[in-house]
């Protein structure tokens, strides 16, 4: 094991700083809109806030200021590790704001935004101020896209590096030959459906009589929440506050559209239409979202809860596919899940809350793209079984472009899926560990490590602090996909041990 | 003459392009909203069956 030398703990601090200035830049943002409505102590938390950003994102390049260009190692080392900074550090308004119990409470809803999981240890979400509001809804919405993706956008020029942090962030998708350019792409994507979506959830808002400033509002931030998989919502009862079939329709179109991969938008838009029935990620999320569903519905059939198609559809469908895009907005309180509905119901919801959505979007989870691959590498293995062991079995999947499968294609995949089902299951014993029943501790621990927000009440202010640094693990291992974490630990123990 | 034409070609890209992703979106939304459906449909006909 090799001792990294100061040159590459400079690189790791030059492009932390500049992510944590981009992160102070955003801050802009909820700070206009606390000026706008005259809430001055909110200003004051982010001017604070802001001055933290920038003095330590200004010492941080300024003390390692160096032109060397970034390695694989120091890319998924800058992506895993700015993370981190960027959630001490974005937390401070939200710690100022006195919603929150503890600076830890603070760091769980700031990871929870960046990952776009949703979860939340907030108290008294429906009296928070306008700036605090748009400020985790626009967190959630950015990291959405990616933290990294942010400062390719804005802050990196034209480094031949910046595709290392990119893939450091689990994308791996180039939508153009630049990276840089495919970093502006996704926020075409992004900011386009943001007009769209936004404008479409005003008009529902007014529709069910809300007043025009905070329907704009609720619409912006719920529209953040939906596209970005965060399930972030202004209301503490969720989307089920705004008792309307339409909202929560405009809200699944959104959020479905939001978790598909972004390479398969950008073929749509720009002419291969047929992707979006030909790629293994929509066959494969179809065909998730169905079993998943019909278990549900069955699970649902049994206690009668709901008693026509219409009360199934916007219960049991809405949070099946609320789970399996990761978004994790709710029309019921979180209890219900355990109080109401069957275990079978239950189950569903948490295998589809597992699988996630696609890669390369805002989901988490094993993702469509996985399950399909390991879902065609069981049909060449089968097809081997039964043909002549000379024969050769070629096996090909659609994303994007054709490709033919190979078993280091199958392999990758399967040990990202291990890793989930391994990270699922450590918080799961720890939720037992600490006297929550199974199915809470198994829900809860599902729901962060796949991002996705929807909670059984377990996730809490009351719960245990070891709990919540378990969760927030989660939650960033299961955005980054485990390879550039794994890359960080293996950088600090080679400091610390390395020759 | 020639810089007007480039710059009317330009425009002219730049307008089949938005409406190139105007139609992504609509496509995307429609094959949502079939999908939603689809799958709506057989997993509460399965449910009923069940029932």
């Amino acid at each position: 094991m090799t001792r990294p030398r100061l040159a590459d703990v400079k690189i790791v601090g030059l492009y932390t700083g500049k992510i944590v200035v981009g992160i102070g830049l955003l801050m802009l943002v909820p700070f206009a809109v606390s000026m706008i409505f005259q809430e001055w102590a909110a200003a004051l938390d982010f001017v604070i806030g802001m001055g933290a950003c920038f003095s330590a994102g200004y010492l941080l390049q300024t003390a390692c200021q160096t032109q060397r260009d970034l390695s694989w190692m120091h890319g998924m080392v800058v992506a895993s590790f700015s993370w981190l900074v960027a959630m001490v550090l974005g937390a401070i308004p939200h710690y100022l704001s006195g919603h929150f119990g503890s600076y830890l409470d603070a760091c769980f809803d700031l990871m929870s935004g960046y990952t776009t999981t949703g979860l939340y240890l907030l108290q008294d979400l429906d009296h928070i101020s306008y700036g605090l509001n748009m400020w985790r809804h626009l967190l959630t919405y950015a990291g959405g896209q990616g933290i990294i993706v942010i400062a390719l956008t804005f802050m990196v020029k034209g480094s031949a590096g910046a595709f290392k942090m990119y893939v450091g962030e689990g994308k791996e998708e180039k939508l153009m030959p630049n990276v840089i350019q495919t970093a502006r792409a996704i926020w075409l994507v992004s900011l386009t459906y943001l007009a769209i979506g936004s404008l479409a959830l005003w008009g529902a808002g007014m529709l069910i009589g809300m007043e025009s400033v905070r329907s704009f509002l609720h619409a912006v931030w719920i529209f953040m929440g939906a596209w970005s998989t965060g399930g972030f919502a202004p209301q503490s009862y969720n989307v089920g506050y705004y008792h309307s079939g339409f909202y929560e329709i405009l809200t699944l179109v959104i959020f479905i559209i939001g978790s598909f991969n972004f390479a398969l938008h950008w073929a749509v838009w720009t002419g291969d239409r047929r992707e979006i029935y030909r790629n293994i990620e929509t066959i494969s999320f179809f065909i998730t979202l169905m079993l998943t569903l019909t278990i549900t519905a069955v699970g649902l059939q049994q206690f009668g809860i709901y008693s026509d198609a219409v009360a199934v559809f916007r219960k049991g469908f809405y949070h099946v596919a609320s789970g399996h895009t990761t978004t994790g907005f709710g029309t019921m309180a979180a209890r219900q899940f355990i109080t109401q509905w069957s275990p079978l119901a239950t189950i569903g919801t948490i295998i589809a809350m597992a699988i996630g959505a696609s890669a390369a979007s805002t989901a988490g989870g094993f993702k469509g793209l996985r399950m399909g691959i390991i879902f065609k590498g069981l049909i060449q293995d089968v097809k081997r079984l039964i043909n002549p062991s000379t024969a050769v079995v070629p096996v090909w999947f659609h994303h994007i472009r054709d490709t033919l499968l190979t078993d280091s294609h199958v392999r990758a995949a399967m040990l990202i899926v291990l890793s989930y089902v391994g990270m699922y299951s450590l918080g799961s014993v720890l939720g037992i560990y600490y006297g929550y029943d199974v199915v809470s501790s198994i829900f809860d621990s599902v729901s962060a490590g796949s991002n996705t927000g929807l909670s059984s009440g377990l996730a809490s202010p009351a719960m245990p602090s070891p709990l919540k640094v378990v969760y927030i693990a989660q939650m960033w291992m299961g955005r980054l996909e485990f390879m550039s974490i794994f890359a960080l630990i293996g950088f600090l123990i080679s400091t610390v041990r390395g020759k | 003459m020639e810089r007007a034409a480039h710059t009317t070609r330009r425009e002219q890209n730049r307008k089949q392009r938005w409406v190139g992703y105007a139609i992504g979106v609509a496509i995307e939304s429609a094959g949502i909203c079939f999908i939603m459906l689809v799958a709506f449909a057989i997993s509460y006909l399965v449910a009923v069956w069940y029932r």
